[in-house]
């Protein structure tokens, strides 16, 4: 594996996502290849938690130059852990996050790590919009942290980013790493909630990198409906130790 | 209907009666109320409030909305306005995304769409059809919630409460006074910090008896502030944020909503407990209240569960099946009273007290009153229903009867002066009234239901088996009347009874075997 000089590590997180994760990395690749073509270094580490075998095998036939991915397997059953398991395999300077069964903009991280450098290093990126499809066909505008109407108050009630997609410097996940919910034992979930309410609170500003989007799919059964199902909520956060401020 | 809607919307000048009556023919012939009519049927139906709130449109614009099912002026009130959303057709559309035309996605997105349906999946190619369904979802920042709950916060002067009781109101009742005791209980352990939480808009006189140590936060007035899913959300934080070794919750709707929908995660860190005395029942005499619509869902999330009677924890275990060990039976401590002066006298004096409600079935007393003229009865308790208002009218209008009004507490009623107690309840756990009647020496006569036969016995008192028979009732009287040193023995034994079984000292014994009640067992058994 070429561990010399890489700019960003792509962290993709699978566990039973069968035919998607073939059509996820595909998006990914695209993603991948367009910052490769802007000079970009990068590397993969596919997380597989829990994995299903037909998931397993359809990863391990993926057309790819192995020596560019780093596969690690787990079995967390918990989207926060195995995020926190591929950052820590990680040797990029920069982290991304993606979910194994999303689709992302082809210059989501060509232009995340331009904005990356002029917003500077406590900076964490969002795609500018979310489109979800599947179950449900909607689409919408992140917020960013900057614009005059964003107010901590409002994350008591809802997220304001879609799914965990983020590109941010490697020590920002490394100093707020993602708390582990397994909401069917604990009541918690909302991981990506969390952790945005945690980096918050530690002085991250969470931004938009311009003219990228997410597509999110939405699939029955998927972890959010088991979230409100077992009646999930967002861990403690220092966040709302004070709103105030 | 939400009350909350009503004043939201009276508030916001964007409902217009006149407006309103004039458009709809029909609503102004059989709408009692114009604005009610709205929150009920009205926005449903399409019709506007007044001619600043276009309903239609709104939706139309706001699919988030839509897709929720929620009265659209009332989250234009509350959200849209703030937001930048239009409410009036003459408005122009001051943002293209709030629509589902296909246009207002942004044309970079579509190329990319139909690039990732051409090279990737081609279930997203955007084509018309497909664009048409795409709803547009508006990242909402209510601030609101946040508001209040900081507020909530900035009120607690602790970060760390050993104890946290969830009470609707603290007003001159059985279950409050019991309440009072757990408090007491709570705040006289070592380095307690006690929290005392009120959900429900009503007055609570009996807040002065709670021992200063302890914080005090009246919840209720933000009710009215936020929709209930919100509400929700603000106290399940406030659970999670602030640490509780202990919350009790006796009697709040809203904390029982708390640990049926997030149970799990507030006993991560803290043990649940409740109190639970009888069912209510409904107009068609079916049980009703929180055991019946809550203890299903939340009794995996509870520690124990508290009654004041066996009967009750036998009753839900028999239906249920709840686990025996899931109920712990406290007897309620009752010590300071009037005693009765047990001297047989010609006096035909019967006191009566309790709340004037459907529970305490003042038309029993008053059929009791109608065939004993000779005896008076003495009333005490205010009437909560207007549908005992005809009932209450006419036990005012007899002679036999006076009406002496509220009470404040069982201690001030004069078991002291009366020949004996007359107790017509329907359905109870063991009421604070009758262990303090029993506890004065006074004879009594009580309706035998709930838990009210583990104190009065037939050897202590008498018992109306069927309590709809109201020459039981007569027969019962007057055989105290006549048999003054028989009923007095009765008396006598309950009194006894109460002296050995419901005591503060052993109150307090029970709950200090409470596993994880107390700090001590916090730390022992965690």
């Amino acid at each position: 594996m070429h561990k010399s000089k890489i700019d960003i590590s792509l962290v993709v997180t699978f566990h039973s996502e069968k035919l998607l994760a073939h059509l996820t990395l595909n998006s990914i690749e695209r993603c991948r290849k367009y910052a490769e073509s802007h000079g970009i270094s990068t590397e993969y580490v596919w997380v597989l938690d829990n994995i299903d075998q037909e998931t397993k095998e359809i990863l391990l036939d993926y057309p790819i130059d192995s020596s560019n991915v780093t596969i690690l397997e787990v079995n967390h059953g918990d989207a926060g852990d195995s995020r926190n398991s591929g950052i820590a395999a990680t040797s990029g300077e920069i982290i991304g996050i993606f979910d194994g069964d999303d689709y992302y903009s082809e210059n989501w991280i060509e232009r995340s790590i331009h904005y990356l450098n002029v917003y500077g290093d406590n900076t964490i990126l969002h795609p500018e919009y979310m489109v979800s499809f599947g179950e449900e066909y909607s689409f919408g505008r992140h917020i960013d942290q900057t614009e005059n109407f964003f107010s901590k108050k409002g994350l008591l009630t809802h997220n304001f980013w879609t799914s965990a997609w983020s590109i941010a410097k490697k020590d920002t996940y490394l100093r707020i790493p993602y708390v582990a919910t397994n909401v069917k034992k604990t009541g918690y979930g909302y991981e990506d909630w969390h952790w945005n309410c945690e980096t918050i609170s530690s002085g991250f500003i969470h931004r938009l990198t311009p003219k990228t989007v997410g597509f999110y799919r939405r699939r029955p059964g998927s972890r959010l409906s088991i979230e409100a199902e077992n009646g999930g909520i967002m861990a403690p956060s220092k966040l709302f130790e004070n709103l105030n401020e | 209907m939400r009350i909350y809607e009503y004043f939201l919307i009276l508030k916001s000048g964007l409902f217009d009666k006149k407006y309103y009556l004039n458009q709809y023919e029909d609503v102004k012939q059989h709408a009692k109320n114009a604005l009610y009519h709205y929150i009920k049927n009205g926005w449903r139906e399409g019709r506007n409030p007044s001619a600043l709130f276009d309903t239609n449109l709104y939706l139309t614009h706001n699919p988030d909305v839509k897709r929720k099912g929620i009265n659209p002026l009332v989250h234009y009130i509350r959200y849209g306005k703030k937001e930048g959303r239009f409410a009036y057709p003459d408005n122009s559309i001051p943002n293209k995304c709030y629509t589902t035309n296909q246009n207002i996605i942004p044309s970079w997105i579509i190329e990319e769409m139909k690039n990732i349906g051409r090279e990737i999946d081609p279930s997203i190619y955007p084509n018309n059809n497909r664009l048409s369904q795409y709803l547009y979802y508006s990242y909402p920042v209510h601030t609101k919630p946040g508001e209040i709950y900081q507020k909530i916060v900035d009120q607690c002067k602790y970060q760390h409460y050993t104890h946290c009781f969830a009470l609707p109101w603290l007003k001159r009742g059985g279950a409050d006074f019991v309440a009072l005791q757990h408090i007491e209980f709570a705040t006289k352990q070592p380095n307690s910090k006690v929290l005392v939480v009120l959900t429900e808009p009503e007055d609570s006189p009996w807040v002065s008896r709670v021992p200063n140590s302890v914080d005090i936060i009246d919840l209720s007035k933000y009710i009215w502030e936020l929709p209930n899913e919100d509400f929700l959300k603000v106290i399940t934080r406030l659970l999670l944020q602030v640490q509780i070794d202990v919350l009790h919750i006796i009697n709040s709707k809203y904390f029982w909503d708390a640990v049926k929908f997030y149970g799990l995660a507030i006993r991560n860190k803290t043990k649940i407990f409740a109190s639970l005395y009888c069912d209510d029942f409904d107009l068609d005499g079916q049980p009703v209240g929180f055991a019946r619509d809550y203890l299903p869902s939340c009794y995996m999330h509870l520690n124990t569960v508290f009654t004041d009677n066996t009967y009750f924890s036998e009753l839900l275990h028999n239906i249920y099946g709840f686990k025996k060990s899931l109920f712990k039976v406290l007897y309620s401590p009752v010590n300071n009273v009037k005693m009765h002066q047990q001297n047989p006298s010609n006096n035909k004096s019967i006191l009566w007290a309790g709340r004037l409600d459907r529970q305490k079935r003042p038309d029993l007393l008053l059929n009791i009153a109608k065939k004993i003229p000779e005896a008076t009865f003495y009333i005490y308790g205010e009437p909560l229903l207007e549908s005992q208002k005809e009932i209450i009218e006419e036990l005012i209008s007899l002679k036999n009867v006076k009406m002496k009004g509220a009470f404040n507490g069982v201690e001030t009623l004069p078991f002291d002066t009366h020949t004996l107690f007359l107790y017509t309840s329907q359905w109870d756990g063991i009421p604070t009234i009758i262990i303090s009647a029993a506890l004065s020496g006074i004879p009594i006569v009580a309706s035998s239901v709930g838990g009210i036969e583990e104190v009065i016995k037939n050897d202590r008192g008498f018992l109306i088996n069927d309590i709809e028979d109201i020459d039981a009732y007569v027969k019962s009287i007057k055989t105290i009347f006549n048999e003054q040193e028989k009923a007095l023995i009765k008396a006598q034994n309950a009194q006894k009874y109460v002296k050995n079984n419901h005591t503060q000292l052993s109150f307090f014994h029970h709950l200090e075997n409470t596993p994880y009640y107390i700090k001590n067992h916090i730390d022992s058994l965690s």
